[in-house]
């Protein structure tokens, strides 16, 4: 069970990626888009430990 | 209200298509990744935890596609439908350049034909009304290369393309670029800046209209700081023969090709070098057509001039790599075929704001009449009384290029081949 929370965590990592650079795309939506992946990347990231913890 | 479309030029809003369907990958990445974690022979080994995971996972995938969502809609509504619609056909690019086998696995004489007939398309293009027409056009360049096997482009490659087409017709002594060399210097008789976008386009008019190819240079003077200003003319011979014409169809494909091949960039440089253009001096680039390019790719840096500003009418520019710091008004009409060679469409940034209008033309008309640069000078006279933000951003930018200048000199350069 510790593989799959390490998996989840690393997926989540590797969605902060998906966050727009800057100089390439921003305005309103790039800002609201980052925020939702921000938002998901938290819940990834504690679903991880949940997982974690309960292993 | 102008009638004009206009994106660009608006520091609020910077978008690249490249950018959001990068991030709309990784998102489509993590849910494979995630969609994977769920094997029937997991919940054998660790049943609770994989029961856990895959309680969370229809709302984790729907948060991802609902991101994925996000990053269309956003493409959809930067990007001109234009853009949209190009952007759906490139599948045909995408499928040849990510398959390779297709060219070993298809005789060539097919796909000879399949880009002899991608060529005449972009001819036939003439003869479809609107948007589409133009839309078909930055298609079909894009993928001739693909077709004609000599090359593989992989989508916005112009370079590609006209290195495609003049592989093909050279053997026949078609599109040779040749030489400049300059025939006559006279001073030009202009007695002040342009005041607006519009005096800039009929000033670019006149210059395009002179009998012989020239590249008008205007000198201007701020105490010791010096600006200058190049009139760059567009494509003024279109038969595909090379003509003692440094701008004809020849050098225009070259210039495509290999710019630094191109008669007509040489004349255009011939110019700046005679009348002793600094890195150090202020520089606006003005240029219609083919002399939009060769602006556009001055601009760019790499020749020695740092550019301050670039205007461009009916201009395939969307290929070139031009910086972030100069203001950039590309003029465009939606029906012209032309600016579509560039294989791409403008990006979305705060200092390149391109404008749009439809040439009406009548029933059988071609549409390069959408290309003429009597279409344009109307179109800049709108340009400047529209109110739209990065419109109005960008036109003073350019439009103070000027201030405090005084115009000192103005050369008429011209050239034969």
């Amino acid at each position: 069970m510790h593989v799959l929370s390490i998996t989840i965590q690393e997926i989540a990592n590797q969605l902060l990626s998906a966050k727009p650079d800057p100089a390439l795309w921003q305005g309103d939506a790039a800002r609201a888009y980052a925020a939702n992946v921000d938002a998901l990347v938290h819940d990834m990231l504690l679903l991880g430990q949940q997982l974690q913890a309960n292993s | 209200m102008t009638g004009l479309i206009a994106w660009g030029g608006d520091p609020r809003i910077v978008a690249t298509r490249s950018e959001i369907e990068r991030g709309s990958a990784v998102v489509g990445l993590a849910q494979s990744r995630l969609i994977g974690e769920v094997q029937p022979f997991d919940f054998l080994v660790d049943p609770i935890h994989r029961v856990i995971f895959a309680l969370h996972l229809p709302a984790l995938l729907f948060r991802l596609e609902q991101l994925r969502w996000a990053c269309g809609a956003a493409a959809d509504a930067y990007l001109s439908t234009e853009a949209r619609v190009a952007q759906r056909v490139h599948w045909l690019s995408r499928l040849v350049a990510q398959h390779p086998w297709l060219d070993i696995m298809v005789p060539g004489f097919i796909v000879e034909k399949a880009g002899a007939i991608a060529l005449g398309a972009v001819v036939g293009t003439q003869f479809v009304a609107g948007d589409v027409s133009k839309m078909l056009a930055r298609e079909l360049v894009d993928v001739y290369p693909a077709l004609t096997g000599i090359t593989r482009s992989v989508g916005d490659n112009s370079q590609a393309g006209a290195r495609a087409l003049e592989s093909q017709l050279k053997p026949f002594g078609l599109l040779e670029p040749g030489k400049a060399h300059l025939i006559a210097e006279f001073g030009a008789g202009s007695l002040a800046a342009p005041t607006s976008i519009g005096g800039m386009a009929a000033r670019l008019q006149s210059v395009h209209e002179q009998n012989e190819a020239t590249v008008l240079v205007e000198k201007y003077k701020h105490g010791k700081h010096r600006m200058f200003v190049v009139y760059v003319p567009g494509t003024r011979d279109k038969t595909a023969l090379p003509t003692s014409d440094p701008f004809d169809l020849s050098d225009a494909v070259a210039l495509l090709a290999n710019p630094n091949q191109a008669a007509s960039q040489q004349a255009v440089l011939d110019a700046m070098k005679r009348t002793g253009i600094k890195s150090s001096d202020q520089l606006l680039m003005v240029g219609y057509s083919q002399g939009g390019t060769i602006a556009g790719d001055i601009a760019q840096g790499h020749l020695g001039f740092k550019a301050s500003g670039l205007v461009t009418f009916g201009a395939p520019i969307a290929q070139l790599n031009l910086p972030h710091s100069i203001p950039v008004l590309a003029v465009e009409h939606s029906n012209d075929i032309v600016p579509a060679l560039s294989g791409s469409v403008n990006p979305l940034t705060s200092n390149w704001l391109t404008v749009e209008r439809e040439v009406p033309t009548s029933i059988g008309e071609l549409n390069l009449h959408a290309h003429r640069m009597s279409e344009y000078v109307s179109t800049a006279g709108l340009v400047d009384v529209d109110v739209n933000g990065g419109v109005q951003r960008i036109r003073e930018q350019v439009m103070k290029l000027f201030h405090n200048y005084k115009l000192v000199d103005s050369t008429n350069y011209q050239y034969q081949r």
